[in-house]
């Protein structure tokens, strides 16, 4: 009988794992603590859009879903994340870029953070897989800053909008270049999925158009060797003196009895802090914690640092025509300043916040109107910028407990001296974006101080070359274990450059999975 | 006979600082909290719940006055048939709905007929609006009519919250964009072309 997997986690790492080992005929278990989260996610859709009624079914409970924050972060991590089966991607902006080769190697070109323990190039043929396994469309015909590729996008890029187009032209001849977005949503139908119908509200694609994991979840289940346990808690790993994994610990959410399911081999990808707070919840030869033998678990942590801002026009701008990404540029990723600081995304965004479903305190139809009239005249511009380790960032077990008894995971997060010169960087940045395209008015989230991970949670289980550097190695396996494997966000030793991590946490996962494939077979 | 109240300059000087004291507190407690405590009781009487009453489907009669009252509201012509179906899937899914919004065409019908109408929904715009108006439930109702709402029709702030509302809500989010000159609204299939273009009605 082949072996056995077992996986924490249920989102696009864990999916992606689950679904290429199943299909090698391997047996997995997938666990996941959130509810079923039906797809293709058209109930959600009507149920948030049409009806505007927020399910509480899809909502985890805060007595298992909580993280306690100390710092400078003033955001709540946990609703970063979505506890249901598919995880977060369920509801991800999937915009899928790839790390520039120089964002593996930032202490040695730039003397900032750590060099990973690979190499874009290593790392290459594994993003062509993962933008074939997304569905991602894309070009990079019209982006001189991309990095070089061997196979082209699997689907044809999404057109700038009109209003992208003028903005294009009016700071083309300022120097500054805007060019489509790579993302994982059908320019044309794909596989199994639908081509994008631009319904406008990709949170909850109705279609499966926008790439969401329990699409590929749904196909491992359908091998007949996938089994997916919802709505249940792992609470640790048992291990024994070796340090070899042998099973996990989990309870059913409603308080029934703790199980242990033995494994083959077990990986989590239960996301980042999660991951993490597992690692601490577990023990080996009765000492707490595993993968600490070096002491990295939980440091080497960090956020994507994320401005939003708004330039005015006189003329409308009709923002949200389209619901995914056109415009942005990659020119200040990697910068002529770079060491000084650090890179920087620029996106020129369409949303606005008029369309996600939920009821809004209006007084009467004519003071909707003039609120709604002085948006057409707004265009949102996202900045992203890269941050490094610290010893102020990182995650530990908190003291407040869930409601199995188990501690929380705490976040202790504080801002460098290195993220306010990038903060400076944005700003600047952002008034030479402002200047250059004419805007008569601006607004800058950066005033009111605060900043925003974008929900990218990095590093804390950091991938290195042996155990007095890291907690895993290239591959996700821990140090001094032969078959507990770490995945996603978490293994990053620094925050993937300015770019969104997904795509390179995907790609990743699928080189994970051929290696405990090729390892078991 | 009483004694008059005697006090030295002392004691009378320590009860006079006292009593300054405690006044400037107490200014000082309602200047704080008491914006605060008074929304929260007004919160209190003024946001009741829906209550529990079962699902079910709604006669159709009852969802004519709603997408009538509907266009009361939002006092435009608009395309109605997301609202029907709005008010449909919230009576049938959500329990309270059914119940409350029967009630409320009841009040609405009441009202119509006292001005003279067979119904709510034979109304024209006008009497519509003025219906809506007259009973208090389009924001625009006067602190009195408020009050005795609060007193006699506790429904009214249950319509507000549960009916106007949402409606407005469901308003913001289509036919407010397309009176803002979109093509249609982020929530319809809306093609790959169109983005790509200058706005047609813009």
């Amino acid at each position: 009988m082949k072996p056995a997997l077992a996986i924490v986690g249920s989102g696009i790492v864990g999916a992606a794992i689950a679904h290429t080992l199943s299909r090698r005929g391997y047996r997995v278990d997938v666990f996941e603590k959130g509810p079923e989260y039906p797809y293709p996610h058209a109930k959600q859709f009507s149920e948030r859009i049409q009806f505007m009624y927020e399910n509480p079914l899809y909502e985890a409970s805060k007595d298992i879903d909580t993280v306690t924050v100390s710092g400078d972060y003033v955001w709540h991590p946990e609703r970063e994340r979505h506890l249901v089966v598919g995880g977060s991607a369920t509801q991800w902006s999937a915009i899928t870029l790839r790390m520039r080769p120089a964002d593996f190697r930032t202490k040695s070109r730039y003397g900032y953070g750590e060099d990973w323990p690979l190499s874009y190039e290593d790392l290459e043929p594994y993003y062509c897989k993962g933008e074939a396994h997304l569905g991602v469309s894309g070009t990079d015909a019209d982006n001189p800053f991309a990095p070089r590729r061997s196979r082209p996008f699997p689907l044809p890029p999404f057109e700038l909008s009109y209003h992208d187009r003028l903005l294009a032209d009016t700071l083309r001849p300022r120097g500054i270049r805007l060019h489509t977005t790579p993302q994982a949503r059908t320019r044309i139908p794909y596989e199994e999925r639908a081509g994008c119908q631009n319904f406008g509200v990709c949170k909850f694609c109705p279609i499966g158009a926008r790439y969401s994991p329990t699409y590929h979840l749904l196909d491992a289940l359908k091998t007949g060797r996938c089994q997916l346990h919802h709505d249940v808690s792992v609470r640790r790993l048992v291990m024994d003196k070796s340090g070899r994994g042998r099973a996990l610990v989990y309870q059913p959410n409603d308080g029934s009895k703790e199980r242990e399911h033995a494994a083959d081999v077990i990986v989590l990808a239960a996301g980042t802090v999660e991951s993490v707070r597992l690692l601490l919840l577990s023990t080996v030869g009765g000492n707490p914690g595993i993968g600490s033998a070096g002491d990295h678990v939980g440091r080497h942590f960090t956020f994507h640092h994320l401005w939003a801002g708004g330039c005015h026009y006189r003329l409308p701008v009709y923002p949200n025509r389209f619901g995914g990404f056109t415009a942005q540029s990659h020119q200040f990723l990697d910068h002529p300043s770079r060491g000084k600081r650090g890179a920087l995304k620029v996106e020129v965004g369409s949303q606005t916040p008029f369309h996600e479903g939920r009821v809004t305190k209006w007084g009467s139809e004519s003071e909707i109107m003039e609120q709604l009239r002085p948006r057409l005249h707004w265009r949102r511009i996202i900045l992203s910028a890269e941050s490094h380790p610290s010893a102020e960032k990182y995650v530990r077990l908190s003291e407040k407990r869930d409601r199995f008894g188990d501690p929380y995971a705490h976040i202790h997060y504080r801002s460098s001296d290195f993220d306010h010169e990038n903060e400076r960087f944005a700003l600047e940045v952002f008034n030479l974006l402002a200047e250059a395209s004419g805007s008569d008015e601006r607004v800058f989230s950066q005033d009111t101080g605060l900043l925003y991970s974008g929900g990218h949670h990095m590093g804390g289980c950091r991938m290195g070359r042996n155990v007095r550097d890291s907690v895993v190695d290239q591959y996700g396996r821990l140090h001094g274990s032969s078959n507990v494997f770490v995945t996603g966000g978490c293994t990053f030793v620094g925050s993937s450059g300015a770019v969104n991590p997904t795509l390179t946490m995907v790609a990743l996962a699928l080189r994970t999975a051929e290696f405990i494939g090729d390892q078991l077979s | 006979m009483s004694r008059p109240l005697r006090l030295s300059r002392r004691r009378f000087l320590q009860a006079a600082v006292s009593l300054a004291g405690l006044a400037l507190g107490g200014a000082f407690a309602v200047r704080r909290w008491g914006g605060a405590l008074k929304s929260r009781l007004e919160w209190a009487l003024t946001d009741p719940t829906l209550g529990d009453a079962a699902q079910g489907p709604l006669p159709e009669g009852v969802v004519s006055a709603l997408v009538a009252a509907t266009q009361g509201l939002v006092g435009t012509e608009i395309e109605t048939t997301h609202y029907a179906t709005f008010f449909r899937w919230r009576a049938q899914t959500l329990r309270g709905y059914r119940a409350l919004y029967g009630r409320f065409v009841v009040a609405l019908d009441r009202a119509a007929r006292e001005a003279g109408a067979p119904d709510f929904a034979g109304c024209g715009m006008v009497q519509r609006r003025a219906i809506l108006r007259q009973v208090g439930v389009t924001g625009a109702a006067e602190r009195a009519s408020r009050i005795r709402a609060l007193v006699f029709r506790r429904d009214w702030f249950r319509f507000e919250k549960y009916i106007v509302r949402e409606v407005l809500a469901l308003f913001s989010q289509t036919d407010g964009w397309v009176l803002l000159g979109y093509e249609s609204w982020p929530g319809t299939p809306r093609g790959l072309e169109s983005y790509t273009k200058a706005p047609s009605r813009g």
